[in-house]
């Protein structure tokens, strides 16, 4: 696994917590994922879907997914 | 498995770490964009313009079999963002780089079919500002994982949150296929649509 750059030292902050807060859970879950995608998907149907709004939710979900993908 | 880069410490550098990392996103998705679409217009001068849409199906084809998970080749390269970034340079300017670097998408082994779709149909995008809306909300879709670095201070915090933040289950994993999939065939179905 790797990790992206992230500061090793303190800076003043509170310690973490290690448990982390649902957003961050939520911000890395599969089901999310498609459960937005459903949702953006189903708006836009009903909006009358349309290229750019159709790139727009596959941008989202693009680099949204590529930021956990292997 | 590759995360993005994440900044730590107080919620000021955090938030600052992750805006360097959404810039860099955004100029390297704009790079990738005007990459593609300087292909597809050379490409343009030889091809009608009613078969454009057409040109580009068979590299949408092969990413979508690759997320299928079938072994074909796609057009990214099989790196990773180098490793030693982190030790020589500033965390802001690590996440730049490595924002830049992921952003352009290519560059690195993140093979997604949405991903792919999405870049070889935005030149049929007329707009230049839907065009920049469009990798805005890219770059802001790749930045909302950062948020598993936020309020942490420490290299050990982030690694526990991956840890418990993960799950490679089967069923959780085709969830991402499809959704992948469902994005990428609905870009493609209303690039035919309108062409």
């Amino acid at each position: 696994m790797r990790i992206g750059p992230i500061a090793a030292e303190a800076t003043g902050g509170e310690r973490a917590r290690v448990r982390p807060s649902w957003p961050a859970l939520v911000a890395r879950d599969s089901y999310t994922l498609l459960a937005v995608f459903v949702v953006l998907l189903g708006l836009g149907l009903l909006a009358g879907l349309r290229l750019s709004v159709a790139l727009a939710i596959g941008a989202l979900i693009a680099g949204w997914l590529s930021s956990w993908s292997p | 498995m590759t995360i993005n880069p994440a900044g730590s410490g107080t919620r000021g550098r955090w938030f600052a770490d992750t805006g360097a990392f959404f810039v860099g996103v955004l100029l390297g998705a704009l790079a990738s964009a005007a990459l593609i679409i300087t292909i597809v217009g050379l490409l343009s001068l030889f091809v009608p313009r009613v078969w454009l849409p057409f040109m580009v199906l068979p590299v949408a084809g092969l990413a979508m079999l690759r997320e299928l998970g079938l072994p074909v080749p796609v057009p990214y390269r099989n790196r990773q963002v180098p490793e030693w970034w982190r030790s020589v340079l500033p965390t802001r300017m690590v996440s730049l780089a490595y924002g830049l670097v992921l952003g352009f998408g290519f560059a690195t082994l993140f093979t997604s079919a949405a991903h792919t779709v999405v870049w070889v149909v935005l030149p049929f995008v007329d707009s230049a500002w839907v065009l920049f809306g469009i990798l805005t909300i890219y770059a802001a879709g790749k930045t909302v994982i950062l948020y598993l670095g936020q309020g942490t201070d420490s290299h050990d915090d982030v690694l526990n949150r991956l840890t418990m933040a993960e799950n490679a289950s089967t069923p959780r994993r085709w969830a991402r296929h499809l959704t992948a999939l469902g994005a990428a065939a609905i870009v493609l179905a209303t690039l035919l649509h309108a062409g």
